[in-house]
Formats: structure tokens, sequence, C-alpha cells
């Protein structure tokens, strides 16, 4: 029952650990669509594109260093952590239940 | 390694080696009533500033003591000074960890945390300087990138999001001492997500430290940049003394400098509250006390440049600025700023005797205080002093503004120390790691660097 | 396309300020009243500009109304951040009330200080309200607002020239202040019409524009002084 009852816990915490993750990409989406929807707009309306494209690439290089940063060390570690779940039977700490 | 490896928590034999580190979580485990006492008290001030913000969304910015031409004031020198005061945590962290100053270890979390909280009162100073907030959103659909406020959007989103994963990934390893420890209430849960099952393997371990070591370089330049193009807002115009070469390493400067004062006297406070003198030592505040030495230097260096060239250039309008900062009406503000920014720290750190925590705390409280000053010595004197002749008086900020300011203040305090009660305000597995480690790893640097 | 530009004579300028109450009138600017005058929020889309020359008892007092340049190069358009103040194809400097957010950037930008800003939400005794233009925006409080050289003017002489079937002709369309100066010492028409006497102003050896050398290329002329 107990066993049952941590894994239905785990997976509850590994769900919120995986959304947490989703909601950064969420993010980061949003500002690439902001960024190059204003490119759009000032190459539509001929308002100064070069301001605009300059910018949004700029942005655009950080932001996707910073998300490699993020997934590689969200999906390593929650990977690792479940291994180690899965090895101690129920809980990240050899010896606890 | 040890450090890293899960804390099996109290009640085992071998806790010698875990307990010496146990005044980190006590700020975790109890609560004191000085900081409920305290903690009530700034919220009073937090609500009358909101009460303050309420006003000026009922009748408009005209509660606050802006008028034509002085259209900034308060709140964009607020702005600025928040922005320049995050970057602590850059400094700190990011430039200590890569060239492995070892003494960086317990002061890290502390400065990482300074950064996250005021990025968000610097943007809500511009929010709260807008005529129409209501109408925040028009920016984001309609905004456009040749306008320097555009770049400070996107510069200072990204520089939140890098300082708030920067001051993440470095508390995983925390998290999981601390989910170890403890397992109920609302904290037990929240602990288990955020460690993202950390077990210290090895895997986990090398991982992190790449992915820490990417954020420290990569959250470099976009600190740079942040306070850069905060700059440009002014240096972009052709208003005279905004419109200067040297306002963005100006500001840069001046933001480092700001930010090295704010760490100091956080830490001085956490240090006498938290009972931290082992962590928070007389060497940290020495070496703190000489980069602010170096700063106030070259602060000295950018503003005389600035203020000379002004001065022998003799351009009629921007004379006129000059001479109402040097002599005029915004004289006090001024030469109190050249007190504040360089007598009174440089007296002090220069000094290796009065270069103690005391001192060091004494110049830091002035350094924040003179770059108040300095962004809005910046501001307003230009806006009186419009090219053509035009009826201007003095701007007076009214009650609203300061009880803005001060509620900034107080907000962030408040703020600051809810997380001290969520996570450890010292990295505690940075400081055992340097315990361990640091010593070999010190000693193999130096036989690379002196001859065999 | 019409470019369109002023000339004001400052011979013929008797500095008594019809244009500025005209304008008042005709934009539906609010009326200042003491304490904000006092503290310097009043709003005036065309101003009265004194410089003193000398010292009393032998000074020379030049007085000249400064409208909105309505610049080639606005630097009050660089950095709106949302495009609030544009310029139209006929070159006049625009003000979008709907979709300013009120950050003043604009107003601290421009060299010439011709923008002004809604600190409160404007209002007029209860007896002038029945007097407010319909064809011009009441403006919300929190937005900046500035002379557009009656653009609302340009909407309606069109609609009229197309009721009667015809092409609008230029010196249907006058703002204001142009309309209003006892003197005339306020022309105003198309500076790209080689004939139109704004053009011929605009190359006279008196014209000279304000703040010249910063490149802003405004197109408000003045006439100088003493011929």
């Amino acid at each position: 029952m107990k066993e049952v009852n941590t894994s239905i816990e785990n997976k509850v915490v590994l769900s919120v650990q995986v959304s947490l993750l989703i909601c950064f990409y969420i993010f980061a989406a949003g500002v690439f669509t902001f960024l190059w929807y204003a490119v759009y707009r000032s190459v539509v309306e001929n308002d100064h594109p070069v301001h605009a494209v300059v910018l949004a690439s700029v942005i655009t290089f950080a932001f996707l260093i910073l998300t490699s940063v993020v997934t590689m060390v969200f999906t390593v570690v929650i990977k690792e952590g479940q291994k180690k779940v899965r090895e101690n039977g129920g809980s990240v700490n050899e010896g606890e239940m | 390694m040890e450090a890293l490896k899960p804390d099996r928590g109290l009640g085992k034999e071998e806790k010698v080696t875990e307990v010496k580190d146990e005044i980190l979580y006590q700020p975790i485990m109890k609560t004191g009533r000085g900081f409920y006492i305290v903690f009530a008290l700034l919220s009073l001030v937090v609500l009358f500033a909101v009460f303050a913000y309420f006003r000026q969304i009922k009748y408009g910015l005209g509660v606050t003591g802006l008028n034509s031409p002085i259209f900034w004031g308060v709140y964009i020198t607020n702005f600025v000074f928040f922005i320049g005061v995050s970057h602590a945590g850059t400094l700190i962290s990011a430039i200590l960890r890569i060239s492995k100053a070892e003494w960086r270890r317990s002061i890290t979390r502390s400065a990482e945390v300074i950064t996250v909280l005021v990025l968000f009162f610097g943007l809500g100073n511009i929010l709260i300087d807008l005529g129409r907030i209501d109408r925040v959103m028009v920016v984001l659909a309609h905004g456009r990138f040749q306008s320097p406020l555009l770049w400070d959007v996107v510069s200072i989103t990204t520089y939140l999001t890098a300082s708030a994963i920067y001051l993440y990934l470095p508390l995983i390893p925390d998290i999981a001492l601390l989910r170890n420890r403890i397992k109920g209430g609302f904290r037990g849960p929240l602990y288990q997500v955020l460690a993202l099952g950390w077990a210290g393997t090895e895997k986990q371990i090398h991982y992190l430290e790449k992915g820490i070591a990417i954020m420290a370089v990569t959250v470099l330049p976009i600190a740079v940049s942040v306070h850069t193009v905060v700059s440009y807002v002014f240096s972009m115009t052709i208003q005279p003394m905004w419109h200067s070469a040297i306002f963005g390493p100006y500001f840069v400067a001046g933001a480092i400098f700001s930010g090295i004062a704010a760490i100091i006297v956080a830490m001085a406070v956490l240090r006498r509250v938290y009972h931290l003198e082992g962590y928070f030592r007389e060497v940290h505040f020495n070496n703190l006390g000489i980069l602010l030495l170096v700063m106030t230097c070259l602060w000295l260096y950018f503003t005389f440049s600035e203020y000379i060239t002004v001065f022998y250039g003799a351009e009629p309008d921007e004379i006129k600025v000059f001479m109402e900062k040097f002599t005029g009406k915004y004289a006090p503000h001024f030469w109190i700023m050249v007190v504040t920014c360089f007598i009174i720290p440089f007296t002090i750190l220069a000094n290796s005797k009065t270069r103690t925590i005391t001192g060091t705390v004494i110049a830091s409280i002035s350094v924040n205080i003179g770059m108040w000053l300095e962004r809005y010595t910046i501001v307003v004197p230009t806006l009186m002093h419009p090219r053509l002749p035009y009826e201007t008086g003095m701007y007076s900020p009214t009650w609203v503004e300061w009880s803005i300011l001060a509620g900034c203040f107080a907000l962030f305090a408040m703020i600051y120390m809810v997380f001290t009660k969520l996570f450890p305000i010292v990295s505690i597995w940075e400081v055992q790691e340097g315990r361990e480690k640091a010593h070999d790893e010190v000693a193999e640097r130096l036989r690379t660097y002196l001859p065999s | 396309m019409s470019r369109w530009g002023m000339v004001i004579d400052l011979d013929k300028c008797t500095a008594c300020q019809a244009c500025v109450i005209a304008c008042q009138i005709e934009n539906n600017v609010p009326p200042p009243n003491p304490e904000e005058a006092a503290l310097s929020r009043s709003i005036s889309w065309i101003r009265m500009v004194e410089r003193i020359e000398g010292e009393y008892p032998h000074i020379k007092s030049n007085l000249m109304p400064v409208p909105c340049m309505q610049c080639e190069h606005p630097p009050c358009i660089k950095v709106c951040p949302v495009g609030a103040t544009n310029k139209t194809k006929e070159g006049i400097v625009d003000q979008i009330y709907g979709r300013c957010i009120g950050c003043r950037y604009c107003a601290n930008a421009c060299p010439y200080t011709v923008k002004s800003m809604n600190w409160y939400k404007p209002a007029w005794p209860k007896e002038m309200m029945n007097s407010l233009n319909p064809d011009v925006t009441v403006r919300p409080k929190g937005v900046v607002e500035k002379c557009v050289f009656c653009a609302h003017r340009i909407q309606r002489a069109k609609d009229r020239a197309k009721a009667e079937k015809r092409e609008m002709t230029p010196d249907e369309y006058m703002p204001a202040c142009a309309e209003t100066c006892p003197s005339k010492a306020i022309y105003f028409g198309d500076l790209d019409d080689k004939d139109s006497i704004v053009s011929k102003f605009a190359r006279s050896p008196r014209a000279f524009r304000l703040l010249e050398e910063l490149g802003t290329e405004p197109n408000v002329y003045y006439l100088r002084e003493g011929a």
C-alpha cells in the first residue's frame, strides 16, 4: 500500500517537475513570438526593420542558450533522479521509504 | 563527493560533519519573534505605498510633483537605481566563479537573490511611471524596436530569466538537502518538486556544474547590456548633458558600484540576525571593501571625465545644466552625491584599519544613498533646462513618490526575508565542497603557476 | 502629396496670443487652473516664447509663437515605444491618443519642448462643456498631446470637396492659429508646391528655423524681424 502511495506521489512530483520545464518553454516561445512579430511588423510598415532584426537575433541567440542550459540540466537531473528512485525502491535517498 | 550526496539528516552517528553547517539550516527550521515584528512593520510601509499608488491610479500622475518640462523624476530614478543594484549578483557570482576565487562560496547565494528580486522593482517602477498602465500590453502588440525603451524591455527580460536560472541551478543541491530534512507541511512537497530528484550522482553533478559554468559566462554580457541600454534611454536623445557617449560605461560601472554596496549591507544584516559570523567573515567584507574602493575610484574617474568635458567645451545649452548641478538648485544633491559616493567611501576603505565590517557597511550605505542621488541629478537638471526658453520651476517630489520608494525598499526586504525562510541564504553544498576540495585544487593551481 | 508647412512672420506678429486662444478652443485643450499653472502644468499646443536680451533698461524682448515644428526627422518619433506618435504621409507628426501609454519619452526627447502631458483628467468649467469641438478627441488622463496642425480640418476639407465632387484645394485647409491671427502673421500651405506662399517665404533671405543645427528639419519657418 505504501509502495503504491509513494509511487503515485512520485508520479505527481515528476509531472510537476516536467510541467515546470514546459512552462519555461512556453515562456521562451512567447519571447520568440513577440520578437519576430515585432520584426514582421517593422518590415511590413517599413519602420526601421534593421533595429528589430538585430535585436531579435541577439535576444533569440541568448534565449536559445538559456533554453539549452535549462533543458540539459532539467532532463539529466530528473532522469537520474528517477533512476535512483527505481534503484532504491521509492525514494531518492538510500535506506529510506 | 560527500558534499553533494544527500544529507542523511540528524540521527545518524556520522553527524559530526553535518552539524558543522547546522546554523545554516536554522533560519529555515525556526523563526524568531524578531522576524515577525520586522515583517509586520515593513508590511505597514508597503500598505501605505499601495495606498499612495491607488491614489495615483485614481487621479492620475498629477499626484506626483512632475510637470512640464520635468516629465521624469523619482520613478525613473528608482528604475535606474534598482536595475543598477541588480548587478550585485552578477559581479560576485559570475565573475568570482569564473576567476575561481574561493572566498565567493558563502556569499554567492545572498548576492544572486538580490539580483533577481531587485529587477522586479526596477520593472515595477517603470510601470508605476506610465500614464496608462492599463495599456501596457500595447508595448507587446505594437512595440517599436527603434525606441530605446523597447531595448530595455527585452534586455531586462533576458537578464531576469538568466539570473533566475543562475540562482536556481546552484540552489538545486541545497534544496535536495532540505528535502531530506523536511517532509511535511507545504515545504516538503515544494522541496521534493524543486529538487528535481537530485541524488548527487556523478552525471548529475557533472551536468549541473557544466550548466552553472555556461550560465556564469552567459550572464555577464547580458548584465553589461542591461545597464548599457538603460543608459541609452538617456544618451540616445539629443538633450544637453544626456547625449553623452560615456553614459554606457558610466552606468555599468555605477551599477557594479551600487551592487557591491548592496551586497555588503545585505551580508551585514544577515550576519547579525542569523549569527552567520562563521560564513560572512572579516575577509569577505575586506575583499568586497577593496572592490568597492576600486569602484569608487572608477566612479570618480568617469564622473570627472563627464563633467570636465562639459565644462571645458562650454556649450551654452550644456553649461546651463552643468551650473544648475554645480552651483544652482541641484547643487546640494550634486555635492552630497560626491561626498557619499567618493569622499566617505574612499576615506573609510583606503585605510585597512577602518576597512572593518562596520566601516564597509557605513561606506556601502553611503554609496547607495549617493548612487540614488547620482541618478536623480542625471534625470532632473537636464529636463529643467530645455533648449528653448520655457517657464520652469523646481521639481518637488510629493509624498506619493516618496511612499512608493519606501514601499519598494520595504517590499524588497520582505520578499528577501521570506526567501531566507525557505532556502539557505548561504550555499551549503558549495561551502562543503570548498572545505573538501578547494585546498587541493588551489595547491594544484599554484604548482602550475610557479616554477618547479 | 502635400507637405504641410507654416511660415510665421515675426515682423507682423504682435504677440497678442490670439493664436494660443484659438488653438485652445479649436482643439479642446483644457483651460489651465491656477494650482496646476503654478506647478507649470498648463497645456498649450502653441505657446508664446519670450527671450530677453540685454539688461534693464536697455532690454530687447523677442516674442515668438512656437507650435509643433512638425519636423522631417522628428526626435520624438524615434523614441516612442509604441508608435503613438508617428508621421503621416502629408508630413504632419501625428499623435494617437488611443495608443499612447503615457511614458513621456517623446516629451523628453523633443528639443523644442512642444509636447504636453495630461497629468489629470482634463476638466472644463460646466459652462464651457457645450463649446467643445466635436471634431477633436477629448483626451483621457495619462496621455501626451501636442499640436497636429489641426489635422481634423484636413478631413473636413476633404469630405466637403468629396461632397462637391471635386479635389480639395490647399487653401481650404488652415489650422486655427493661422486662420485667427489678426495681423495675418501666420502663413500656411504646401511646402512642396513651389508656387505656394509658404514655399516662397521659406526661400526668403529672412527665413530661419529654430535649432537648425540639430538636423530635425522643422516644417515651421520664421521670418526675421527688422527687415
